[in-house]
């Protein structure tokens, strides 16, 4: 029952955003057309799941844990049910899950697509497939609504007053907010959780995927895979610790802090979310950031060098879109070799390698290995 | 049909018996005969039926039921020293086993994974394990998963049953049932583990109490058997440091608990159950001193110990420590309202003239169990001298923790809450990681962890949390492992652990974290 309402509020929340005809922020490259990538449809679960909890903390109808009875007060004025969801990280940052200990855990998305799949939906979930096989996690499965707006208020039957008030507050707010926004406010809750995700993507680069990486340089093999790797566990790091960030949260986070009625709402929201300036003005972060940049520059520089090594016609002419990717990486790279004082390396691709060979010179090669070695969490 | 098939029938056999495939086929209809006697008339039976050599327990709850049945007033006539732990097996001789018959006894299993892994050390150990002639395996109450016997490396190794192909609701019934008796024998204490002095308390039990805490931090608190229950922990000051010349090079003895148990086993009689477990470095040979050789034996000192049986030696040489300060407070500060019995002979235990420590060689299978007497005397003796010398002097008592029954009880299920929650969370990081969610075993949180929790989200002392530990323990729904850890720097640590018992309790804990959520933090 729990699981339902509260698959039944998020879609309500849901229904409000994508049904919304008014103006809201508008994300780069990506078209306002209702519709909600998965990533950014857990992000919202993510900001729902720890509203709904602070919600059921401060006004739950709690008192069955010490008497083990039902609860005698009047629970139209309560929370009556906790989000049934255990947010905690996946590859990169927080999700909402669910886990038996004896499976693998699995994400809100496979959830909804599962319940889909029986006939059951809260949403419309198109899943990206490839080889007819479907895959709900994929960033490119979509969240659309499914319901006309004349029925979404039958969501709420069986919902407390109290909590009918919350969500109509919440969505209040919610159905203003751009993408980017959602994104921003469902990724950052404060400085430290924000720190340890941080930390936990340098964490993989450090202890995996860096000695991967320098064994195989050393030995002359192909890396282009944990070059990406690297790559994209680098530019996690920079995006969360970016300051591009702190205009989305900031805008989204105020608009909650103004445009809330309900006093409760407030009080949860105030426990849920700081303000942008706490998570993004400190001297840790302006740190961290720092080093998710140079690791950003790293990682490009490397997946380029590691591609065209095992591409050497498209060096001086990049046909292939991939190619011209790559390219692209190894400009922006150097570039951020120049900014971040990392020297010893060659302006052009050409000076990477011994002639139009894959080998990588000498120098270059003990000079990679150095700044790799140079990692540290 | 003869006597010798009647009982032979009594009792259903695996996936062949009489009574294969059915519900349940036992004599006796579901409650009507009291849970300690069933299980007592089936060990009973299996041991008439079968006349094994020797009978190895599942750790912890098996080996806690034998020691019910094994101590109480209609005792099972077995002796201790052919009783055998599952978690010693590898500390055995190689053949020690081999040709014997082996009766493997566990009151009660769902997918039987531990029995698997029990069976698995013992073909090691080269034990046919599926030799009829060999080997039997009894099991009180089965769960429907793992009726049907139990597989090891493709043989179905058959099982004797109480009760079997129980559902998950009656499984859980008749488990609650079993602790429930276990606490009215006396708590899950009832282990082979630790050791333990009696004593009678002759006066004044608040003044008794207050004696412990003139150097330790204790709570009084009542367990579900109704019985009296004091946890006395020590902390890492000055007066309560270990000398590291007792352990293995590297041992770590800071951060982990040292305590003291006082459990009520009949009107005045009270066990003192000192309990102390520090972390020690793996694959490490303990050059000890020779009182400690002699007692521990080669199980624990010998170059082929294993690094579960020094840790065990170790706790066991950690634990006469903290039995010298326990009973040293007590002489000073109350030696007129106790007195203090010490364990006996075997043999004089077993004909009913006072107890004995015999127990211990199921953990501790090469103890020398008249020396550790003779040792625990000596110890007696010192710390009633020492004792005396310090009657009047400081330190204070520490102030009680003022916490009800009715709080600690609610937050031993916040604190098992945290812990299963912990574990979960450290079991999906492991998912993404590596993106592979077969769970080690053990996996559980260090005693560290589990009061930085309580330190953290419960604002609880060291002692408050302690104290949660054992009534956790004394419930079942925690339980303790040993488990190689990573330990500081290069060291890798064997280190005690805690995780919540089982798929039956987990299971039970995450939907109630999710139906109520965590337990809110104190402020």
């Amino acid at each position: 029952m729990q699981c339902e309402r509260s698959l039944r509020a998020l879609s309500y929340i849901f229904h409000g955003w994508a049904q919304y005809t008014g103006k809201r922020k508008f994300h780069f490259g990506k078209p306002d057309n209702r519709v909600l990538p998965i990533i950014e449809f857990e992000k919202l679960a993510l900001f729902w799941c720890r509203l709904w909890q602070n919600l059921w903390r401060i006004d739950g109808a709690r008192d069955e844990r010490a008497h083990a009875t039902r609860p005698k007060m009047d629970t139209q004025k309560l929370i009556t049910f906790p989000p049934p969801f255990v947010i905690e990280r996946a590859k990169h940052g927080k999700r909402p899950q669910r886990y038996d200990g004896i499976e693998k855990p699995v994400t809100l998305a496979e959830i909804l697509c599962g319940l889909q799949d029986l006939g059951i939906r809260y949403f419309d979930i198109h899943p990206f497939v490839e080889a007819g096989t479907a895959y709900p996690n994929h960033y490119k499965t979509e969240v659309h609504p499914t319901l006309p707006p004349e029925r979404r208020s039958q969501l709420l039957e069986g919902f407390s007053g109290a909590e009918v008030k919350c969500l109509d507050d919440i969505d209040n707010v919610v159905r203003r907010l751009g993408t980017s926004e959602i994104r921003a406010l469902g990724t950052h809750e404060d400085l430290q959780e924000t720190m340890r995700d941080i930390e936990l993507e340098f964490d993989v680069i450090v202890t995996d995927l860096v000695p991967l990486a320098v064994s195989r340089i050393a030995n002359g093999q192909p890396f282009l895979d944990v070059a990406q790797d690297i790559l994209e566990y680098a530019d996690e790091a920079y995006k969360k610790s970016c300051a591009d960030r702190k205009e989305d949260y900031e805008s989204a986070y105020g608009l909650f802090l103004n445009d809330t009625k309900d006093a409760l709402v407030r009080a949860a929201f105030s426990r849920s979310q700081v303000e942008a300036s706490a998570i993004f003005d400190s001297a840790q972060m302006n740190a961290v950031a720092l080093r998710a940049e140079q690791a950003r520059a790293v990682g490009k520089v490397l997946a380029a060098v590691a591609y065209f090594r095992d591409h050497s016609d498209e060096r001086s002419q990049p046909r292939s879109s991939k190619a011209r990717e790559m390219k692209h990486a190894w400009d922006e790279g150097i570039s951020g070799f120049g900014k971040h004082n990392i020297l010893g390396f060659p302006s052009e691709l050409d000076g990477v390698y011994v002639g139009s060979s894959s080998q990588l010179r000498p120098a270059i090669r003990d000079r990679f290995l150095e700044v790799l070695s140079g990692f540290h969490r | 049909m003869n006597n010798a098939l009647a009982s032979d029938y009594i009792w259903g056999i695996g996936n062949e018996g009489l009574f294969g495939g059915a519900r349940q086929a036992d004599i006796d209809a579901f409650g009507t005969v009291p849970i300690k006697a069933a299980i007592r008339r089936f060990l009973d039976s299996q041991i008439q039926l079968w006349k094994p050599d020797r009978i190895i327990v599942l750790e912890r709850k098996g080996t806690a039921v034998l020691r019910a049945l094994m101590e109480s007033e209609d005792p099972i006539r077995w002796r201790w020293e052919d009783v055998v732990s599952s978690k010693v097996i590898e500390q055995l001789q190689p053949g020690e086993l081999s040709g014997k018959r082996i009766l493997i006894f566990d009151d009660m299993m769902k997918k039987g994974v531990h029995l698997a892994e029990l069976l698995r050390e013992l073909r090691k150990h080269g034990v046919d394990v599926a030799s009829p002639d060999h080997l039997r395996v009894a099991v009180f109450a089965v769960h429907e998963e793992s009726s049907r016997g139990t597989e090891v490396e493709g043989t179905i190794i058959p099982h004797a049953w109480y009760r079997r192909c129980l559902n998950t609701q009656d499984y859980t019934d008749l488990r609650t049932q079993i602790v429930t008796m276990l606490q009215h024998s006396g708590s899950l204490m009832l282990d082979t583990e630790h050791l333990e002095i009696r004593v009678n308390i002759v006066g004044n039990f608040d003044k008794f109490v207050k004696a412990l805490r003139r150097t330790g931090r204790a709570t009084v608190f009542t367990s579900a058997g109704s019985r009296v229950n004091i946890t006395v922990l020590y902390e890492d000051d000055t007066i309560h440091l270990l000398p590291t010349g007792d352990f293995p090079d590297g041992t770590k003895t800071d951060n982990i608990v040292k305590k003291c148990r006082v459990v009520q086993r009949s009107g005045s009689e009270f066990a003192l159950i000192p309990i102390c477990f520090p972390s020690i470095p793996a694959a490490q040979v303990w050059h000890c001193k020779q009182e400690v050789s002699t007692l521990l034996g080669r199980s624990v000192v010998g170059v082929e110990a294993t690094d579960s049986g020094r840790f065990y030696g170790v706790g066991l040489r950690a634990a006469l420590r903290v039995l010298r300060w326990v009973l040293r407070d007590l002489y000073a500060a109350a030696p007129h309202e106790f007195t203090v019995s010490l364990p006996g002979s075997v043999e004089h235990g077993r004909l009913g003239s006072g107890y004995h420590l015999g127990h211990l060689r199921v953990m501790y299978p090469t103890l020398d169990v008249g020396y550790l007497n003779k040792w625990i005397a000596r110890i007696e003796r010192e710390a009633q001298s020492e004792g005396s010398q310090l009657q009047g002097k400081r330190p204070e008592s520490s102030p009680a923790t003022p916490l009800r029954d009715e709080v600690l009880y609610q937050r031993a299920i916040g604190l098992l809450q945290m812990i299963s929650d912990h574990l979960d969370r450290k079991r999906i990081a492991q998912f993404w990681r590596l993106l592979d969610h077969s769970t080690p075993h053990p996996f559980g949180l260090t005693a560290e962890e589990v009061f930085q929790i309580g330190e953290q989200h419960f604002r609880g002392d060291k002692v408050t949390t302690s104290t949660l530990f054992d009534i956790l323990i004394d419930q079942a729904t925690l339980v303790t492992h040993v488990q190689p850890g990573t330990g500081l720097g290069r060291v890798r640590l064997v280190e005690r652990t805690f995780e919540p018992d089982g798929e039956i309790v987990s299971e039970a804990v995450r939907r109630y974290t999710t139906q109520w959520g965590l337990p809110d933090a104190i402020d």
